[in-house]
């Protein structure tokens, strides 16, 4: 169990650095492409990339925001549960989101390779932006990691962790 | 089974999850839009949706403005943007009686003007201001319900999250939304700080007045708060322009907000990893709330929900302001239950086509919208503004935050009044200008 969860720690890690390099890469994309259209010369790929670095930005921050408990959860009712109550609550929602994100991580997933085998590039770059589907698809299969850890926890542990 | 009464059986099955199951609110949404879809259609069809519609969101260009309108606004608060504010404005009000709670309400708007979120501004304006007043005796109602209140401003003032996932949501220009905005979040301003004055007429002993300063002491001040200034014309100049996309607009504040902390010294490294985490954080919450609303969305539509119900309502014999009242009723009483964002996502395209049909404007809507979602942020018992005021003031208990956040609701309603006596003057006079 603990090991499991260092790796998901150590994973997350890595994704959120590479999402916090994306998020910079980002802003210099754009703010250098305001640059390049005040002299008349605007970067035309930049629309593209600036989407693809956002896809990124997003998939590989939602391991490391359901980590953090970083969801909107509307406890309004579930606040009056008692701990026992909160806990199997918990570990059947758990249960029901890691299941539904496996399956939308393994759509993505199968889609971007269709994407990829049939050879398809993207509008004004010409380049193949599968690369970039199957980031997404990465995405969702850490959150999926982490909701794996978040029902084992919920499970295991006396007391449990809030779904938020 | 019609199809519109699976939608409402749908919107029902929603709610008893969210309520019940603890799920977040985005993947409630992207959840039971997923099955509805499957009821209606096919799993393989549902399958073949969520692909692609998730793909297209997270790679959207238009949302991408999002991580960078939250971007400037982190490196603004951890650069300490929030102590120059509340001090320069302090020189001005602060010697009125509840000139502590109006300095907080006006260094909320000036915050504002470069974040786009309301929870940002409310915990860096708490960590200010409350000390502040609790020096000057302030009374805790006034206290904690003046940055509460203030705090709401941050979605409300352009950039706001709000009216940019409005904007993209319904097609409607972002420049325009946030021109549009000026003169309805000048009035809001100046309304939650009359009510400042109101309290403390009624308990004068609630906000005891502070020290005078001079005017060379207040005009001294004034340098603290340029840079937000600079940053915030940039973005409006930009956008008013229309030479710069929004995305680009608000990267390149990004970018010249940190480049300002930096010759500044004012960002630590820890702060501009934590500004970058927190970004991560917030927009993917955010976009996990716009993916999740618009399969649900793709649910209802399936349905014909929306449809149906806008051609029932537009049957009904009533005047169009009621029916614009009932729906901001209901938007006020979800804005009691959840999350203020979430569910204008999910009631968008239920009442957006309504309102259209109705003949109203959608960007005066959207600013009517954005009003009553902001005022949902202090609204018991999910008011998530008071939480986090009540989290920084360990002293001061939720109750009282909420108590005295429910002073300003009355300046949220006269806004909202406002704003439908007079479409043109309160709202198109500026956005019709943005070309």
């Amino acid at each position: 169990m603990e090991i499991l969860e260092r790796i998901n720690n150590f994973l997350n890690k890595w994704l959120v650095v590479v999402g916090g390099i994306a998020v910079l890469a980002l802003m210099t994309l754009a703010t250098g492409n305001v640059c390049f259209r005040i002299f008349g010369a605007p970067y035309r790929g930049a629309y593209e990339l600036v989407s693809f670095l956002g896809a990124v930005v997003t998939a590989f921050s939602l391991g490391y925001t359901q980590k953090r408990k970083g969801h909107i959860v509307v406890d309004i009712l579930s606040e009056t549960f008692s701990p026992g109550v909160k806990r199997v609550v918990d570990s059947v929602s758990y249960f029901i989101t890691m299941i539904f994100f496996a399956i939308i991580s393994w759509v993505i997933c199968r889609w971007g390779l269709r994407i990829a085998a049939s050879g398809e590039v993207s509008e004004t770059l010409k380049i193949a932006y599968y690369p970039f589907i199957l980031c997404v698809a990465l995405g969702f299969a850490f959150l999926c990691l982490t909701l794996i850890m978040d029902f084992l926890n919920a499970l295991l542990k006396k007391g449990g962790n809030p779904a938020s | 089974m019609s199809g519109p009464i699976v939608g409402v059986i749908g919107i029902l099955v929603m709610f008893a999850v969210l309520f019940l199951l603890r799920i977040p609110a985005a993947f409630t949404m992207m959840l039971v839009g997923f099955l509805g879809v499957t009821y209606v259609t096919s799993f393989k069809a549902a399958l073949g949706m969520i692909g692609p519609d998730l793909w297209n969101i997270f790679s959207n260009y238009g949302l991408t403005v999002i991580p960078m309108f939250i971007l400037v606004g982190e490196f603004v608060h951890y650069g300490g943007y929030n102590n120059s504010l509340y001090y320069a404005t302090y020189r001005w009000f602060g010697h009125y009686k509840g000139g502590l709670a109006i300095t907080t309400i006006m260094a909320c708007a000036a915050f504002s003007a470069i974040s786009g979120s309301n929870t940002a501004t409310a915990a860096t304006m708490s960590s200010v201001a409350i000390p502040e007043m609790k020096k000057y005796n302030y009374h805790p109602m006034l206290n904690a319900g003046s940055v509460a209140a203030g705090a709401t401003l941050g979605v409300l003032i352009p950039p706001s999250i709000v009216l940019v996932v409005y904007g993209l949501y319904t097609g409607q220009s972002i420049g325009k939304l946030f021109f549009g905005n000026v003169i309805p979040s000048a009035i809001l301003t100046v309304l939650i700080a009359a009510t400042v004055f109101y309290i403390c007429y009624q308990h004068p002993e609630w906000g005891p007045k502070g020290p005078k300063s001079t005017w060379r002491e207040r005009m001294k001040a004034l340098p603290e708060i340029i840079d937000i200034l600079i940053l915030f014309a940039i973005i409006m100049y930009a956008l008013f322009t229309g030479v710069v996309t929004a995305t680009e607009a608000a990267a390149a504040s990004c970018a010249l907000g940190l480049a300002i902390c930096l010759i500044r010294r004012k960002l630590t490294w820890k702060g501009f990893i934590a500004s970058i985490l927190d970004t991560l954080r917030i927009s993917c919450l955010v976009f996990m709330i716009v993916a999740g609303a618009t399969i649900f969305g793709r649910f209802l539509a399936v349905t014909r929900l929306p449809f149906e119900a806008a051609s029932l309502i537009s049957s009904l014999d009533l005047p169009n302001w009621i029916l614009l009242w009932i729906i901001l009723i209901c938007y006020i009483i979800g804005g009691c239950v959840m999350d203020a964002l979430a569910f204008l996502l999910i009631s968008l395209p239920i009442f957006f086509p309504l309102v259209m049909a109705m003949g109203y404007d959608p960007v005066w809507f959207g600013q009517v919208v954005c009003i009553v979602t902001t005022m949902g942020s202090i609204m018991p018992p999910i008011g998530i503004c008071c939480y986090i005021v009540a989290g920084m003031a360990k002293d001061i208990p939720l109750g009282t935050v909420f108590r005295g956040s429910l002073y300003y609701i009355p300046a949220y309603i006269i806004s909202m009044a406002i704003l439908m006596l007079s479409p043109y003057w309160t709202v198109l006079v500026l956005s019709d200008l943005v070309k």
